[in-house]
């Protein structure tokens, strides 16, 4: 009787767990595995997805702009879903959604809103790009020279090759030896190249002239590192005379693994009538998830 | 014999007043075309109605880019006729050439009995003045460059722009900026002096007490309005599967999509590289904003648009937003101190739902290249002001193809039909089978 009682009891809390770990599974796979994916990932070297959600506003003097200038300069904000896959052969395929949200931007414009089929989803295998609307019925397609990530993929493969899973399982946790020993090797590097600033005993900067990534391009990028946590705070681009013209901020989780969770980007912007103004773009970032696949690294 | 005559004139004297006072012989009805166009503009039109209606169709070729005193003296030469049912049709530009007929004609030598403005610059064409000033061609400049800059920054510095040159000749951005230009490119004329709001001809033309009947149909266009003037400027009326405002609509888009999935795919390899390979990132931060100036232009575009044919305004309101205040000084992170860093730095890290004050551009109803309010017609009373929405300037011309929410809807044609069964002045009677 008791034997009876304790197999129903073990079956109903069984149920329970496995039900548990189901829905669990439901809320992990809502981060991994969107419904609308057509891709597939299993070929895929490396995956990131993330909902973003930014808004876009520009400061400025309103004394030194014309009507016309102002014109290019309404606030704006969107909301996106994400997904990459980086193929072992630098090949990047995408997977880009329009997603509703609140919007707290409003502009009353009087035109009637445009009844055109609209592009909700963008997926792109190679250098063929889909388009659907909201229902995914397909509205078209167009080959588009996608820049493949093949330096990218040698510099995984390297990393693999020095850490192995520990950094398949820092990427998949965002936690780990794995950040605090590669980038002690990127600030060693910069340092053993003249790169590095030591501002002060948390951080530094490695400066870069852009001239070295890409030969006709000029000024110089800072890449700012809080070395305690092991990440990079701020990215900040200069023009030839060392002016400021744009600059990006990382934000991370506080609570749990440092995930990423935020960005700032302000930039400036000319206008037509050659004043310059300050574009500022915050985004929130959600469901970061970052997958490495160690059977497609050779 | 004599009781039969008198019952036939009393039948006949009884059946006067039933028979409408405008019933007619064929009226000439005189089809006018715009600046810089032809006598084809209307053959759509013309040809059907005349097919339909008791009309004799006129149509003629005017030399418009002159300016209007001149076109409106080859207009007036071109019809002979005296006739008070004549009828004046006059697209854009060709409905002020009506006018200025009706304006220097004296009262025994009216051409026109009633005229009909189509999507015309009654008050006066607001871009002209932007024309003149060289606004039109400092916006293209900049479309220009916007769309150039992420092939340039992916491609590298001259090299990219040479690339991007050859590139541009074949791809959907050389749409977009040749169908900008399209837009505009009948107004750039003489006659733009004439057009622009507030010039002496403007002037005269509202100055005078017209007596002819009158209607004004304004043409009143859905949203993007600039695309969907340049796909009626660049593809015409389009075919039974896609009409020419739509076509252009569809290469927009897709542009849209296609700089969009460029800075996503470039934000995104940057936030691999901010974990696996850090000085990677500003590399493809300079690509992403690269594209994503682009992006911004294509997403700005119908305001920039409506700017410049003065179909906006700006105004200064409080726009809600949320920012993320992150820590980049205050002892946190003193390294650097960015640009617009809120007033209490050492409290960092946070979302605030920000209030800042914006301009914001709203556009106003427009056919793509007149606001409404520039197509209102003096003196023109309410019941003889019509508006086919869902047209753009060019599109009014034929609209065979044009769909509302996907249905086929001839805006045009409609209107005509109503103002041609009309119990007044303007109705003009269907053919007998």
């Amino acid at each position: 009787m008791y034997n009876k009682y304790f197999i129903i009891t073990g079956l109903f809390l069984l149920a329970v767990l496995i039900s548990g770990c189901q829905e669990k599974k439901v809320l992990d796979n809502y981060e991994t595995e969107p419904t609308t994916r057509a891709v597939i990932p299993g070929d895929a070297m490396l995956e990131v997805s993330y909902e973003m959600t930014t808004y876009q506003v520009y400061h400025y003097d309103f004394e030194e702009l014309t009507e016309l200038d102002l014109a290019y300069l309404n606030p704006s904000e969107e909301k996106q879903r994400v997904e990459m896959y980086l193929m072992p052969d630098g090949t990047v395929n995408m997977n880009i959604e329009e997603l509703d949200f609140l919007r707290t931007i409003d502009i009353p414009h009087e035109t009637a809103p445009s009844d055109a089929p609209k592009i909700r989803r963008t997926e792109i295998i190679g250098n063929n790009m889909t388009f659907y609307d909201g229902t995914q019925k397909m509205l078209g397609s167009q080959i588009v020279e996608m820049q493949r990530q093949p330096e990218m993929v040698e510099h995984i493969k390297e990393l693999f090759r020095r850490y192995g899973n520990d950094m398949t399982c820092a990427l998949e946790t965002m936690q780990g030896d794995f950040f605090s020993s590669s980038m002690d090797d990127v600030i060693a590097a910069a340092r053993a190249n003249g790169q590095l600033t030591e501002h002060s005993e948390e951080i530094v900067s490695i400066r870069t002239n852009l001239s070295e990534v890409s030969p006709l391009t000029t000024g110089a990028s800072v890449v700012f590192i809080d070395k305690n946590n092991s990440r990079v705070v701020v990215t900040v681009t200069y023009n030839e005379q060392e002016k400021l013209s744009s600059c990006t901020f990382y934000g991370y989780e506080k609570e749990g693994a440092p995930i990423l969770n935020a960005t700032r980007t302000e930039t400036l912007v000319q206008v037509p009538s050659g004043a310059e103004v300050w574009q500022i773009t915050s985004s929130k970032i959600e469901h970061f998830n970052l997958k490495l696949n160690p059977l497609k690294i050779d | 014999m004599k009781i039969r005559t008198n019952i036939i004139l009393i039948l006949v004297l009884f059946a006067l007043p039933h028979i409408t006072v405008y019933a007619q012989q064929n009226r000439n009805v005189i089809w006018v075309h715009g600046l810089g166009d032809n006598s084809l503009a209307w053959k759509h039109y013309a040809d059907i109605f005349a097919a339909e209606r008791r009309i004799y169709s006129h149509r003629e070729s005017f030399k418009t880019s002159s300016g209007l005193d001149s076109a409106a003296i080859h207009l007036k030469a071109f019809v002979t006729s005296t006739a008070p049912t004549n009828l004046g049709i006059g697209h854009s530009m060709g409905g002020l050439m009506i006018r200025e007929v009706d304006r220097t004609t004296s009262a025994n030598d009216k051409r026109f009995g009633g005229f009909i403005t189509v999507a015309s610059p009654n008050y006066g064409a607001p871009v002209s003045d932007n024309i003149l000033k060289g606004a039109q061609d400092a916006m293209i400049e900049t479309a220009v460059k916007r769309l150039a800059a992420g092939f340039i920054a992916e491609l590298g510095g001259a090299l990219g722009e040479v690339i991007w040159k050859f590139i541009f000749a074949d791809w959907t951005v050389k749409k977009i900026t040749d169908a900008l230009r399209k837009n505009t490119a009948m107004m750039d004329t003489t006659a733009n002096k004439d057009l622009k709001e507030g010039s002496p001809a403007m002037d005269a033309l509202n100055n005078f007490n017209s007596t002819a009947h009158k209607i004004a149909i304004i043409a009143e266009e859905t949203s993007p309005v600039h695309w969907r003037m340049a796909g009626s400027a660049v593809f015409g009326a389009g075919t039974s599967v896609l009409a020419g405002d739509e076509e252009m609509v569809w290469v927009a888009n897709q542009t849209r999509k296609i700089y969009n999935d460029k800075v996503k795919q470039h934000e995104v390899v940057g936030f691999i590289a901010l974990f696996l390979n850090p000085p990677a990132i500003a590399h493809h931060n300079i690509l992403k904003n690269a594209w994503k100036e682009g992006r911004d232009w294509l997403d700005q575009s119908e305001t920039i648009w409506c700017s410049l044919i003065k179909s906006s305004k700006t105004y200064y309101s409080t726009v809600i937003w949320e920012e993320w205040v992150p820590c980049a000084s205050g002892g946190v992170f003193p390294a650097i101190r960015y640009p617009h860093q809120p007033a209490q730095p050492l409290l960092c890290d946070y979302w605030i739902s920000h209030e800042t004050i914006c301009g914001i551009t709203v556009n106003y109803k427009s056919d793509g290249l007149l606001p409404t309010y520039a197509q209102e017609l003096k003196d023109c009373p309410a019941g003889n002001r019509y508006v086919i929405d869902h047209a753009n300037h060019m599109e009014v011309l034929n609209m065979s193809y044009s769909r509302k929410n996907g249905v086929l809807n001839d805006g045009t044609y409609k209107t005509f039909e109503a103002i041609f069964n009309r119990g007044d002045w303007f109705n003009t009677e269907k053919k007998t089978q």
